[in-house]
């Protein structure tokens, strides 16, 4: 019997090689289909963590803030950034907050009025980080600062209060434009004496007007009437609370999963936001346009997936069948030669399920070596046992599409079979 | 001396709505060839196919040398007491003719070089050369293809030969000389053979004829 299949199968190579690479194409198809949606899916959890979205609160109203016949610059309430930044959803919070300043007089280095002479009127005050979000928003802030000796750009981030002694009067680090500073005709150590209005929180908002000292850290190159304060200095000068004209958010790439959810969060706390009802912008059509495809992508293998899979299974049976069917004239010619039924039925199935075992045990090796190669080890380790069933379940639609398809051909009377019709 | 007898055979296919044997009585003696004639679907394959051990008939018995055949194995009847001759030969197509007729004897346990010798023996007794022993049944004549299947029906020792229609594909030369193999067979080797037909040469040259029709046989000569 050994004999006759082995010849059978090596006789008819048509036969045996279609249920061999059949058998092998599934298996390496359906693992290449697995191992292509892991490695979407590692990919996609890559940009998710790396992409950087950021939300802007905008007023939903281009028109200016007047009340009383006053313009008020700042809008967005200190509180919803601190409620955002108390989420967790936050790797950064960029606040700006500006005013008008009335005058600005340049004094000696200890405090006196040089000359009236040296007062310039309409000038902006900016409390704000110098960053690089700074300068995208201010297009006449341009290029690098230049700090006096002693000075650098952590000037922006430090706690004011701790160089102040209690006693001196306050005076605050200011960067300001080269052009001020020349116009001025100001020299290093040079203080600056302003005159300001500050926006201050709550409903109605308030203004107060006060004077403060400020000392010059350095120039920019940007334009005449832009003075940048720290924020931390800026809160100081204010003396209470400013509200923000300018608010972005970063959002923690590691919470980007969460952003429906912090996107629900930030529109619940939105209508106390601002002394005008405000907005959030988001800038996440990075994410959105790469993830997009990807997602369908994937959608598309997951759906591809069982399909494969189901088709896989039939043809496996439909194949074993066929070929079982090709078989029924020598099936008779067996029977009629003393080959019991039962003998008959094991030839032939094993004629149509060596070649497909063959070719399955080939397609798992090559599908299982594709997993290692492509996917990192975990992942692989983890497609091994379906890649095992999924052979399993093909070696046992085959052996039942051959087992069916053979009971069925000895059920037949030979003679019928093998006899001349007229 | 009769070795296979047939006594009131009837027989009726699951889906026949009538009997295709109908108290069939017949002898079929060693040494002797027996040709049964009659029109088509009268019951001459279906007596064949009782006689080939495929099927049991539906009463009656069937006697192989005095043993009743209900109490044998029908597998092993086949492998080892009777050999069947077809129209169309029905070689094995991707077997080589010398494994074609080694096949029976390998069914029985042989060994491969006894099966080869004797295999070659019968082959150079039905005409077929050794160049041609190596070559599948596709690439040999008709008359060729029928002689193997003779060689290969004598191969497993069997002493009941059963034809049907063994000439039907043949023109007359290659008819002729299978019916005088056939018969040389019976006459010289002491073979049952049994010849269903439509030639009337054949059933003239025959030593029994039996004549078929409507499942009832009856003895013409
Ligand atoms: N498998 C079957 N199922 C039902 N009826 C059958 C079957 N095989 C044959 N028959 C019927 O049995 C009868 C005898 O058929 P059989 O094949 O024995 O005739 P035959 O004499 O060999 O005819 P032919 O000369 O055409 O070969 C016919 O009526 C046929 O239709
Ligand atoms: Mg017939």
């Amino acid at each position: 019997m050994g004999r006759y299949v082995l010849r059978h199968i090596l006789r008819a190579p048509g036969k045996s090689l279609l249920c061999l690479v059949l058998a092998g194409a599934f298996m390496v198809g359906l693992m290449l289909i697995r191992v292509s949606t892991i490695r979407s899916e590692n990919e996609l959890e890559h940009l998710y963590t790396t992409t950087t979205v950021t939300a802007e609160l905008i007023k939903n109203s281009l028109a200016p803030i007047t009340r009383k016949g006053i313009t008020y610059t700042g809008y967005v309430y200190p509180s919803i950034v601190d409620d955002l930044a108390g989420t967790g959803f936050l790797s950064h919070c960029y606040v700006e907050a500006a005013t008008q300043a009335d005058y600005l007089i340049r004094l000696d280095a200890r405090g006196g009025v040089v000359d009236d002479r040296y007062t310039v009127g309409d000038v902006t005050l900016y409390g704000a980080e110098y960053s690089q979000e700074f300068q995208e928003h201010h297009a006449d802030a341009g290029g690098e600062i230049t700090y006096f000796d002693g000075w650098d750009e952590s000037v922006f981030l430090q706690s004011w209060n701790d160089w102040q002694s209690e006693d001196t009067a306050k005076v605050y680090p200011a960067v300001v434009s080269q052009k001020l500073y020349e116009t001025l005709q100001m020299e290093e150590g040079d203080l600056l004496r302003a005159g300001i209005a500050v926006d201050i929180s709550g409903e109605p908002p308030k203004t107060t007007r006060v004077v403060t000292n400020l000392t010059v850290v350095g120039t920019h190159p940007g334009s005449f009437n832009m003075v940048l304060l720290p924020m931390e200095s800026y809160r100081e000068v204010a003396g209470t609370d400013p509200n923000y004209q300018r608010v972005i958010l970063t959002i923690d790439p590691a919470k980007n999963h969460q952003l429906d959810e912090f996107r629900v969060r930030l529109s619940d706390l939105l209508p106390e936001g601002g002394v005008v009802p405000i907005t959030a912008v988001y800038w996440d059509q990075e994410l959105r346009q790469a993830i997009a495809p990807m997602e369908q992508g994937i959608t598309l293998m997951k759906t591809l997936y069982p399909v494969t899979l189901a088709l896989s299974l039939i043809v496996a049976a439909g194949i074993s069948i066929l070929l079982s069917l090709l078989s029924a004239k020598e099936a008779a010619i067996l029977r009629v030669l003393g080959n019991s039924k039962a003998r008959c039925r094991a030839i032939l199935c094993l004629q149509n399920i060596l070649p497909c075992f063959v070719g399955l045990v080939a397609g798992h090796l090559v599908a299982v070596v594709m997993a290692h190669v492509m996917l990192p080890t975990g992942d692989a380790a983890g497609l091994l046992l379906p890649a095992l069933g999924r052979t399993g379940l093909y070696l046992i639609s085959a052996v039942l599409g051959a087992a069916v398809a053979s009971v069925a051909m000895t059920a037949k009377d030979p003679l019928e079979l093998l006899q001349v019709k007229e | 001396m009769s070795i296979l007898s047939v006594n009131n055979v009837s027989y009726r296919y699951k889906k026949g709505d009538r009997m295709a044997l109908n108290g069939v009585t017949c002898e079929f003696e060693a040494g002797k060839v027996a040709a049964v004639v009659g029109p088509s679907g009268s019951g001459k394959t279906t007596l064949l196919s009782i006689l080939a051990g495929l099927d049991r008939p539906s009463a009656g018995s069937v006697i192989l040398n005095g043993a009743d055949l209900s109490a044998k194995d029908l597998d092993q009847y086949r492998r080892e007491d009777v050999s069947v001759i077809f129209q169309a030969f029905q070689l094995f197509p991707l077997l080589t003719v010398m494994e074609n007729v080694c096949y029976p004897m390998e069914l029985l346990g042989a060994a491969q070089k006894e099966a080869k010798a004797k295999a070659g023996e019968l082959l150079r007794k039905v005409g077929i050369g050794e160049e041609k022993w190596k070559r599948y049944p596709a690439n040999l004549s008709g008359g060729e293809q029928q002689r193997v299947a003779i060689a290969r029906s004598m191969a497993s020792g069997a002493q009941v030969l059963l034809a049907d229609e063994p000439t039907g594909n043949l023109d007359g030369e290659n008819s002729r000389n299978v019916v005088a193999l056939l018969s040389r067979l019976a006459h010289e080797e002491n073979y049952c053979v049994v010849i269903v037909t439509h030639d009337p040469a054949i059933a003239d040259a025959s030593d029994t004829v039996y004549r078929m029709a409507d499942g009832v046989l009856t003895r013409e000569r």
